[in-house]
């Protein structure tokens, strides 16, 4: 063994520890948006079903859905949503659009809940805020799905007068029938 | 794609000539401290601790969802400065914090500035000279300082938690470096908390509460419970505190003077509890700013809780949801309230040599609930 005076080099120890994880696809993308059911999960955040009732009633009034289902996360916007209630949005829609990332917890869990849902064959438009996408950025990518694609409407939501929720609706629109059909770009 | 490949491990070794504790800074794996730069000798020490077997994964971190083996908690023990035999201590620490209701991933990514505070009780506290007394909060013992420091790195390096990125903390904290005392058992008039739990007094407990720094407590004046818990209930009953906007959990430092004093009236922990919450908490209109910004606050307070203007909003669900220690040195009329993160994480108590991995219970309907 080298002592002190003959040692050339000494050894680093990374703290980090792996991470192992094999990604995920997308689930597949609709060609049509008519005729599916669209489920709704509001995390209960501040003016998130705000967010989420107008952008559902400017969807419907250009795409004739199956039904319309709302979900709300009652027991926690900083959590994730619990396994039965991801299998029951799974069971009973062809297509997800939740909200609203506007906080760090928030965001993390937004985006977990829509990569559970894109696991189970839906495709899921998570609603974050502009503060928040390379959060986004960085979480899908620890999840292990890379592509998913997101919402994103401006920052911050939870104190905006009616005006500026309709602002926001209107991009919620448009952004998540490119989510679902498969033309939203990446953040 | 397997991710593990995209960790940048970089060289194994470097040149002796390289200054170690600055190596360790240009990698970025630091609280922004010099850390103690691992060997093996140190490493493989608090392995023995562990039980051997370095790669046994002991849980796993998020947001990173980076494995915890036990090579890789040694490291990060030896970096904070730990001795080996604090090793069950943050391994429990750790167990504690990813089980699952506890809701980690939340904690680290929160804007909130919520920092998992480490209760210890029963002998081990003792045995690894962790302190309770005078300062109990403060610096200069060498057992809470890194055992708290080694479980914000295992946080920051496995979990990934650093800002701006996956931690997301608009204001952070003090208590986001380190955050782990001990019950003043010994000089308590209380049973120990472990004990309340359901703990034999003999069995060390760890207890992991998402939560603010402390919030000083000052009662010189008042010779009776009522009085000095009327001044804590005090501290409580703010609408600024995201226990009171979110209900949850909070804890409640009960310095020796004060405690002293309460149990000279015969009081019971039961008895301070119930009396807190009973007495603190605000009326519905202060939380509701008498709907001037709209009703969907509503949704983030219990469903029982009646909302008249007049009615009051207690500050958590129940007693049982204070969590009381008594805390710090024989003098000073003071006291802490302690807030938490809100109804997204809750607490949870561990015995220290339990090694099994934290319940898999569902508790999305609020069942596993301390």
């Amino acid at each position: 063994m080298l002592d002190d005076r003959t040692r050339t080099s000494v050894e680093i120890f990374d703290p980090r520890g792996v991470v192992d994880l094999e990604s995920s696809p997308l689930a597949d993308r609709k060609n049509t948006l008519s005729g599916l059911r669209l489920g709704i999960l509001d995390n209960s955040k501040w003016n998130a079903n705000k967010l989420l009732r107008g952008a559902a009633a400017a969807l419907s009034d250009q795409i004739a859905f199956a039904s319309v289902n709302y979900y709300v996360k009652t027991h926690g916007f900083s959590t994730d949503a619990p396994p039965e209630m991801i299998s029951q949005i799974a069971s009973e829609n062809d297509i997800v659009l939740t909200a609203i990332g506007d906080c760090g917890s928030c965001c993390s869990c937004c985006i977990r809940d829509a990569i559970a849902l894109e696991d189970l064959g839906l495709p899921t438009a998570p609603i974050i805020t502009t503060e928040f996408v390379n959060e986004t950025r960085l979480t899908r990518a620890a999840v292990g799905m890379p592509g998913l694609r997101p919402v994103v409407i401006d920052h911050p939501v939870s104190s905006i007068t009616a005006e500026e929720v309709a602002t926001r609706v209107a991009v919620i629109a448009a952004q998540a029938q490119e989510v679902w059909v498969g033309t939203r770009g990446d953040i | 794609m397997n991710m593990s490949s995209t960790l940048e491990a970089g060289p194994a070794s470097v040149d002796t000539s390289v200054d170690l504790v600055e190596h360790y800074f240009e990698k970025g794996w630091t609280d922004g401290l010099p850390v103690v730069p691992p060997t093996r000798e140190k490493i493989d020490a608090v392995v023995a601790v562990l039980g051997g077997t370095p790669d046994h994964i002991e849980c796993k971190i998020p947001p990173r969802w980076g494995a915890l083996t036990r090579e890789v908690l040694a490291i990060n023990m030896v970096m904070a400065g730990c001795k080996p035999e604090y090793a069950p201590v943050v391994r429990a620490a750790m167990l504690a914090l990813t089980d699952r209701q506890c809701n980690l991933n939340g904690v680290q990514a929160t804007t909130h500035m919520a920092s998992p505070l480490i209760m210890v009780n029963g002998p081990v506290a003792a045995k690894i000279g962790m302190n309770g007394g005078a300062n109990a909060f403060g610096s200069g013992n060498r057992a809470n300082a890194t055992i708290g420091r080694a479980i914000r790195l295992i946080m920051l390096n496995v979990g990934g938690g650093r800002a701006p990125d996956l931690d997301k903390c608009t204001l952070g904290n003090p208590a986001k470096y380190s955050y782990a005392i001990c019950e003043h058992e010994a000089a308590s008039p209380f049973a120990p908390y472990h004990v309340e739990q359901g703990y034999a007094a003999d069995t060390s407990t760890v207890f992991a509460l998402a939560a603010e720094a402390p919030h000083s407590v000052t009662d010189h004046q008042c010779n009776d419970p009522e009085g000095i818990l009327d001044t804590i209930a005090s501290a409580m009953s703010t609408i600024a505190s995201n226990t009171s906007v979110l209900s949850g959990h909070c804890a409640l430092a009960l310095g020796l003077e004060h405690a002293r004093t309460i149990a000279k009236h015969g009081w019971t922990r039961h008895d301070i509890k119930s009396y807190l919450w009973l007495h603190s908490g605000n009326l519905f209109s202060a939380h509701s700013r008498d709907h001037r910004y709209g009703t969907v606050y509503n949704r983030n307070l219990p469903k029982w809780y009646k909302r008249g203007p007049d009615d009051r909003i207690p500050i958590v669900e129940g007693p049982d949801r204070i969590h009381l220690f008594v805390i710090g040195g024989d003098a000073g009329r003071f006291s802490a309230f302690i807030p938490g993160w809100g109804h997204m994480s809750t607490p949870v108590i561990r015995p220290v040599e339990d090694t099994a991995i934290g319940s898999a219970d569902d508790c999305a309907d609020g069942l596993c609930k301390l």
